[in-house]
This record gives C-alpha cells, structure tokens and sequence, in this order.
C-alpha cells in the first residue's frame, strides 16, 4: 500500500478474481469426514464439489463425480459406501491465481468443471464453470437487452410509416447523413432513432399511434436507454443494476408494443 | 477551544476548513476515547474532515480502514484520499479483495495507507478472511444501514463488531441519535443542520405549491396502488405520473418473470412476490399502463414549467430534483419544449458531461438530476430546487437544502399522494429543529 498501482488504477484483462461470487463462503472439510456427511454438506448448500483440508493444506477435492469415479477401486463391495472417509474418493484439482487470466483457465474447467483459487496452503476461492457462465450472462447481458430494444423500437417506426416515403420524410425531420443525403433507418445511431421517435411532429403525426400517447411518458422510457447505451458500447464504468432494470422494463414495455402492433 | 487555523495536533491539517469542522477535527486528533460517535447532518463535509485525520494516521506511520454503505460514498472517499496523495486500497469489489487476499496484500502487519471498503465486501468468504487479517489503527464506519444501527443483530453489525474489535480506535457516523451496539461507551459528538446552516450562511427557505391533480388520474393511481399492494409488488410509488407508470411497467416485468434488482437492497434481487398472478392479472396491469399513458395534459408539468419561467426571468438558475432517471428524463422532455438547452444528469450520464454541466451551471441555466448526483456539488447562490420528487425523510431533506444558498421549491397535489402528504412531516420537522422557513403559495390550478 506504499502508493503502488492498486487494482482499480488500470484495466485488468478478465480475470479469475471476478469469477468469484460476491457471496461465496468457501466451506471445506477434514480428512476422514464420511460420504455421507459431505454429501449432505453438499445437497445443503448446492455445492458439487468440497475442498478436503488438513490444517491449513488442501489435499484434495470432493465432488460427485470424483465419488462416482473412485468408488468401484477404493470402496469394498461389502462396505456401505457412505459410511467411507472421503480420503479414498479424492481427485486433484488444479490451482489457478485471483490474476490469471480467465482464457488461461477454460481447460482446467473444461476437464474438472472447477479449479481452486490461491494456493495449497492458502485456499481463497472456488471458481466453477457455473460461475464463468453467470459471469459471461452478466457481461454480456446489457448487450442482448440493448439489441432488442433498438431493434423493437425499428419495428415501431416502420409499422407507424405507411409508406417508405414517409419514414423517410420522418427520419429526414431529425438527421441527415454528413453528405446530405437522407440517412437509412439501419444507419441511425440509437440517440437518433429515438429522437426521430419523439420529435414533436413525428409523435403527432404517426409514432403515438404506436408507442402511446404521452411524448413525455415516452421519452421517459426511452431517453434513459441512450445514456446506457453509450455507457454500455464505451465500456464506461460497470452498468449498475438499476440500469439493467431500466433495460428489462424498457424492453418489455417494447415487446408489448410490437405485440399490439401486430395485431392490429 | 479551535487551534489557530492551518495547524492541529497529531499531524493533521485545518486548512481550508469551516470553524466547526476544525474544532471537531481537533477534538478528534487530541481525544484519546478509542469509540468515538458522531450524530452527522447532511453536508457537514464529514468526509473531508476524516480525511485529514486518515491523512495524519497515514503520516505517523499507521493504518485506516474506512467501510461506507454504498458504492457512490466509497468512490468519494477514495478519490478525496487520493487527492490528498494518500495511499488508498479500493476493495469494494469481491474481485479485489480476492486478489488483495491472494497477492499478500493485506497482511497481520499493518502497513500505512487507507483501505475503503463496504460491509457487503468484508461479509462473506474471501472478504471475512480479509477482515479478520486487519488490525487498523483507525477504523472509521460512514453512515451504517439501518441494520447496522439497529438494537437487532445483523450480519452487518457482526462484521463490524467484529472489526472494531482489532481497531484501535474506533469512529463511526451516524444521522440520528441512535445506539450502535457494537460501540462501547463511546465518546459523543453532534454537528447539527443549525452548525451547517449557519457556518455556511444558507438560508433555508421552502415554498410550497399546490396543485390541482385530475379526478381521473386520482382514481387510477388508486387502482394502481391497490393492485400493487395485492400482488405485493412496490407499496412505494413516487407523485409523478411517470413513477407511476414506471412501477407499474416494474411489476408487469416481473410477472412476467423477470429478475430485477431489489431497490431497498444493495445488490440483491427483488424478493419473490408473494402471491401467484392470476391470468388476467397481466392484462388488468398493462391496461392501466395504457390509461396512464392517455391520460391528457399533466398539471404537475405545467406548474414546474411556470415556476422555471419565473425563476428564469429573475436569472434564478433552476436545479430540478427527480428520485429515478425516467421520472428525470419525464420532467425534462417538457422544460426542453420550452428551454431547449435543459439537462438531465443521472448516475448514467458521463463524469465528463456531468462536470461540464455543473462548471457551467448560471443563471440561465435548468438542470434536472437525480438526486444521487446532488453529493457534492454545491450549487450556485440564487439556484431555485424544485423538488419534483419531495425529500422522503428529513436527512435527505437537508442535503438537499446544504448544497447552495438559495430557495426550494416543494410541490403537493390535491389530492396529495402518500409521499407528497408525507413531505408535510418533513416540513414541520425542519421548522422545529432547524428556523426553517416555510411558506406556501396560492394554489395553481
């Protein structure tokens, strides 16, 4: 701490340390606790592995499936396997640190579906492939969100112009391609499309019929969108979860819109 | 007794203080009470005055762990730290802690430089482990939750009874008069609204205005809030129509099996709704939408708008307050029509254009914001606030009125909502406690 770069000074590449769940208490186990417990231990907090520790060492991992795969070589067939320590049905996973990259470890995870965060004596973290999937569901998340709402909001204006002569008579109102010419519907930046959307003609004259009457309502529900937009595709500061609320609820305000849109 | 200004004991600095904040910054590096609390109004500028005493800690060869309760007052901290060329660790996010945790970064030894943190990020796993190895010479705790104030244990209040127990010294900030059950007979300080107010010479004026709110927008906002109430969805439902048609797009959301955050909560989801939607249940919600959405000309809209042109015409800059950045974007659609200029600001907008706005903020100016944004920015003197969403407790009601000299404006429907009707206790309470005066305007209709 003696004024060195801290981790929030520069962009780091993604790395194992966001994989980790806000929430995660690692739980582990001594040597010689039976199956059944740690299956137990397991069932109760959906966990599919368990870190076995003697003091303050890993010496291994117990999960389903290193249950399954050990129990025909290291549980007798007339032994209650459950009664076992779970010392015998052990696999070893590989340790990773918090500032590796994520690519680096795909095929640790490809082969055990989990690798151990920190280091034999000094267990931080479990990183599993459930969590680089909510990991990657959250990243790209606004993304989706984003795609549907411009693309749900297309279909509004097109459906509201009668002809392609009027939208183009809509869109010329609001922009114009730096060369003059009258910009295509698939070259507006979203702040445009939503400005074409409410400019007070427009509203009036076509698109109410279709995203309702209230302008201000409207660009209530959209305006927002804009600035998270920009937030989202400039990669400026992580999108907030109000912000993904704001998305969701716009995009489902939206669906409905084209579902009526539909049926009329 | 102050110190002469520009020096105080134990290493720290007043300069550029107000006199009751140098005198408290004082009291602070002389007193030897290891638990110190300190009931803290709104605008205090708390956090600079901790600061230097951090900086001081910092300076003799120690080390300080500052937990605030939210992201936005972490940032603050760390960038004022910063800026006072102080070593500052931002482990406010599980991954570095993970990796603080990891690469030896945080120890049993204490090294000197200042760790921010929050609560949530010290609860669980690799953020308990993290607690458990600091050993801070100075342990400041900003504005406890509810949870943590509470006479209930909670998980908060054992992750920080269980910090201040390897501190060796101990501050915590509260708003009200309350217990913090993990301090032990600390020492006790207060700077009231009354300090503030009158050290930075702000008036503290209100005016309300009344308005006429449409029979037909009364009844559906009634039907509105009932629905909400039965399917246990938001019982809180902001004055604006937009709040209301938002809450109501909220719900319709989730019945249709959306997970979204939870607004009382930093981070977790919205809890399940109680009772399970009949089919119809969607149709009836989206139908009000719709009603809302053709309901005519807004009233509310109409009186903000006529109190920016007066203000304008007095070169009164106006400073518009929303709770949420749709309600925001509401208000400012319709002073656009009129103002073409208008901003809105939210936590979504740019630092860039955010402090572009702020520097060029005058009297011909109309900014609307959220009220987020109003941390730490002092507005210019004449600025008229109109409080488009009204203050829900008296704190928020004197942050507001501690940024800037000036007048605020405060709007109630007749009928009144519930937060609306609420602002009448706000206002009263602000009368008694602070010489706050309150006038009301004739009615607009």
């Amino acid at each position: 701490m003696d004024g060195e770069t801290t981790p929030s000074d520069s962009y780091q590449f993604f790395r194992v340390a966001k994989l980790v769940p806000l929430d995660q208490d690692v739980r582990a186990i001594p040597p010689g606790t039976r199956v059944k417990e740690a299956l137990a231990l397991m069932k109760e907090n959906g966990f599919s592995q368990l870190p076995v520790v003697a003091g303050t060492t890993v010496i291994g991992v117990f999960s389903y499936r290193s249950f399954a795969r050990e129990l025909g070589s290291s549980v007798r067939r007339q032994d209650d396997p459950l009664e076992a320590p779970v010392d015998d049905l052990l696999e070893d996973l590989s340790f990773v640190r918090a500032t590796d990259d994520v690519g680096e470890i795909l095929r640790h995870l490809d082969a055990d579906d989990a690798v151990l965060v920190g280091e034999e004596t000094n267990l931080i973290a479990v990183a599993t492939t459930t969590d680089v999937i909510s990991f990657l569901w959250e990243a790209t998340r606004p993304f989706v969100l984003l795609q549907d709402i411009e693309l749900a909001v297309r279909d509004l204006v097109r459906s509201a112009c009668p002809s392609s002569g009027a939208l183009e008579q809509r869109i010329g109102r609001v922009v114009a391609a730096e060369d003059g010419r009258l910009k295509a519907m698939n070259e507006l930046t979203l702040g445009e499309l939503i400005h074409v959307v409410t400019q007070e003609d427009n509203f009036g004259q076509s698109f109410r019929h279709r995203f309702g009457r209230s302008r201000d309502l409207v660009i209530s529900r959209l305006e927002p969108i804009r600035e998270i937009r920009n937030k989202v595709f400039h990669f400026r500061d992580e999108v907030a979860a109000e912000e993904i609320d704001l998305l969701v609820e716009a995009r489902r305000w939206l669906l409905r819109k084209v579902l009526a849109a539909q049926a009329s | 007794m102050a110190p002469p200004e520009g020096a105080c004991g134990a290493g720290v600095m007043t300069r550029d203080l107000l006199p009751f904040q140098s005198a408290l910054l004082h009291e602070l590096a002389e007193s030897d009470a290891r638990h110190v609390q300190i009931q803290v109004t709104p605008g205090a500028g708390l956090t600079e005055v901790l600061s230097r005493l951090a900086a001081g800690t910092v300076d003799e060869g120690g080390s300080v762990v500052v937990v605030v309760g939210s992201l936005v007052l972490a940032q603050q901290w760390l960038e004022r730290l910063r800026a006072l060329a102080i070593p500052a660790e931002d482990l406010r996010a599980t991954s570095n802690v993970v990796e603080a945790l990891d690469s030896g970064l945080v120890t049993q030894t204490r090294r000197p430089g200042v760790i921010v943190t929050t609560p949530q990020a010290l609860m669980h796993g690799a953020g308990k482990r993290t607690s458990a190895l600091l050993r801070p010479s100075l342990l400041i705790v900003e504005r406890p939750g509810r949870a943590a104030v509470s006479s209930e244990p909670s998980a908060v209040d054992a992750a920080m009874a269980d910090l201040a127990t390897r501190a060796v010294r101990v501050i915590v900030l509260t708003s009200s008069d309350t217990t913090v059950p993990w301090l032990t007979a600390p020492a006790r300080h207060m700077v009231s609204f009354r300090d503030v107010m009158e050290a930075q010479r702000l008036t503290t004026e209100i005016r309300i205005v009344t308005y006429l709110r449409p029979p037909e927008e009364g009844e559906l906002r009634a039907q509105a809030v009932k629905l909400l109430n039965r399917l246990g969805g938001e019982a809180k439902v902001g004055s604006s129509r937009a709040d209301l048609h938002a809450a109501l797009v909220r719900l319709a959301s989730r019945l249709s099996g959306e997970q979204l955050a939870d607004p009382d909560d930093d981070g977790s989801l919205a809890p399940e709704l109680p009772l399970e939607p009949s089919s119809g249940t969607l149709d009836e919600l989206w139908a009000l939408v719709d009603e809302i959405e053709n309901l005519g000309d807004d009233e509310r809209l109409t009186v903000v708008a006529a109190l920016t042109r007066e203000a304008l015409s007095r070169s009164r800059p106006v400073l518009v307050i929303a709770d949420r950045v749709d309600d925001a974007e509401y208000v400012g659609s319709r002073l656009r029509s009129e103002h073409p200029d208008v901003a809105v600001l939210s936590g979504s907008s740019s630092r860039d254009d955010t402090a572009r706005v702020f520097q060029s903020f005058d009297g011909r100016s109309v900014l609307v914001i959220t009220r987020m944004l109003l941390q730490g920015w002092e507005t210019p003197p004449g600025t008229r606030q109109i409080w488009w969403s009204p203050p829900r407790t008296t704190h928020e009601a004197m942050i507001r009125l501690t940024r800037g000299q000036g007048e605020a404006v405060a709007l109630i429907g007749d009928p009144p909502t519930p937060a609306e009707a609420a602002l009448r206790a706000v206002l009263d309470e602000l009368m008694t406690t602070a010489d706050v005066h309150v006038e009301s305007l004739p009615e607009r209709r």
